[in-house]
């Protein structure tokens, strides 16, 4: 009697272990498990600590720009050609991405509607960012960015590993496009009949516009230099 | 013996249970709405971001930083900035697109395929399409080109290129092929990302039939943008506005 009772409890012990077991490892295969818990908490501490540190840099940055816009305002009241050149250098840096621009436009949100869990895959390829991106151009658009990249003349969209490179950044869906020019147009562009909007929707690819008054698009965010390009002298 | 040998394993089968116990306690108390599946790469994304940003904005420092004194200098020696505006504006023209450049590169070809339209065919894989040269442009950019231009057509930051039945619009302007797309930068990057790697998107357009021809050059020209530059929507935001 009291050896079936030890060995009851013995396999009842053994059963829970073997039902724990499972779980744990089911649990690790699923989320990764601890070591993906310990990684998750390190890389959102070196984020929180990265962020201050750009958050600081950022204000030095934009102190010094607006000393420099300073000169430039100051020598251009008291010059005429001063002011010529100050108004071509604002018209210039507009058009190469160096300023922070705002203006009427449309802010389009591209989501999946089913994230693939499995794979850990999305459907969102390259090669529609660059359509939207394109029929947004072709309806007037005169400042665009993605995911608060500013699209210059050498932004690059470019599938790399399992996310999409946006002026060498790394992005993966949703993907916002805020674009500045003719709410009306640049919107009608994008839900043409058999345009990209229901080209996106049969990819089952989401896609949200959204009219406004003010979009902001910001800056370029790196210095931009050339190094192969020179200017041709005449 | 068997005594002590059974309250062993009895021991060794709690001890165990109650570690795996607070294991799975402690794993699944932490990973509640924080850590999923794709929580990991999202955050290594965003530090990558990040840090990148940093980056640009430390380079962005020192050269303003270096700016100002000239402005300084200039102020103090010549009493005026005349000088430095124009040479800012000459600087800030070639980043924009608005003046011709030259260096080294490429030169990309392009022709619809030569093969007879035959009803095997789908014609469609014949010709040379707008999102051809889209991908081409944008692997061009990733590749480091710092200049591109399409039949003479420059590349600005908001350029379309766009089929319009048989022809392509780039800059609101009529192309026909071939297509001639040229790109400043380290030759030999660029072709690498083009062609011969594994990504070479050249080199699936000639499985299709396309007629393509690149070659590294050591000098091009790229012309300047020459359309419209006056916008209608966009203006500039200074801080504090």
């Amino acid at each position: 009697m009291k050896t079936i009772k030890a060995q009851l409890s013995v396999g009842l012990v053994c059963l829970v272990l073997g039902l724990m077991l499972t779980l744990q490892f089911r649990n690790v295969q699923n989320y990764g498990g601890i070591l993906s818990v310990q990684r998750a908490q390190e890389l959102a501490s070196e984020l929180k600590d990265a962020r201050v540190q750009r958050d600081s840099l950022q204000q030095r940055v934009k102190e010094y720009e607006s000393r420099i816009l300073q000169y430039e305002e100051s020598a251009a009241e008291v010059s005429v050609i001063a002011e010529g050149m100050r108004q071509d250098l604002e018209r210039a840096r507009l058009l190469a991405g160096l300023t922070d621009t705002g203006g009427p436009g449309v802010v389009v949100t591209l989501a999946e509607v089913q994230p693939d869990q499995e794979f850990n895959v999305f459907y969102i390829h390259y090669d529609k960012l660059l359509k939207v991106l394109n029929e947004l151009n072709a309806a007037g658009a005169e400042a665009v960015s993605i995911n608060e990249q500013r699209v210059i003349a050498t932004t690059e969209i470019r599938l790399a590993g399992s996310h999409i490179n946006i002026n060498y950044q790394r992005f993966a869906p949703p993907f916002v496009f805020k674009a500045i020019g003719d709410p009306q147009t640049l919107e009608a562009a994008l839900k043409l009949k058999g345009g990209i909007v229901e080209e996106l929707e049969y990819y089952g690819i989401s896609v949200s516009i959204k009219k406004e008054q003010d979009v902001f698009v910001p800056r370029y965010s790196k210095v931009l230099e050339f190094k192969y390009a020179e200017p041709v002298n005449k | 013996m068997d005594r002590l040998y059974k309250s062993g394993v009895m021991f060794l089968g709690a001890l165990l249970l109650g570690l795996t116990f607070t294991v799975q306690f402690t794993t699944s108390q932490e990973g509640v709405g924080i850590v999923t599946s794709d929580t990991v790469p999202q955050l290594e994304n965003e530090l990558h971001n990040t840090r990148a940003e940093i980056e640009g904005l430390r380079q962005q420092y020192i050269d303003l930083r270096s700016r100002v004194r000239e402005y300084e200098k200039a102020v103090g020696e010549r009493g005026d900035l005349n000088e430095i505006l124009e040479q800012q504006l000459e600087q800030v023209k070639m980043l924009a697109g608005l003046s011709e450049v030259t260096g080294p590169g490429i030169e990309i070809v392009l022709d619809d395929s030569s093969w007879e339209m035959t009803s095997d065919n789908d014609p469609n894989l014949l010709l040379v399409h707008d999102e051809d040269i889209l991908t081409i442009v944008s692997e061009l950019k990733a590749a480091g080109a710092e200049a591109i231009a399409i039949n003479g057509q420059r590349i600005m930051f908001n350029t379309e290129i766009r089929c319009g039945g048989p022809t392509i619009n780039i800059n609101s302007v009529r192309y026909a092929p071939p297509y001639t797309i040229t790109a400043i930068g380290e030759p030999s990057t660029l072709y690498g990302y083009m062609s011969g790697s594994e990504s070479g998107y050249l080199d699936l357009l000639e499985y299709y039939g396309l007629q393509i021809n690149v070659e590294q050059r050591e000098e091009l020209v790229v012309p300047a943008y020459t359309g419209r530059t006056n916008f209608k929507y966009v203006k500039t935001q200074k801080e504090g506005e």
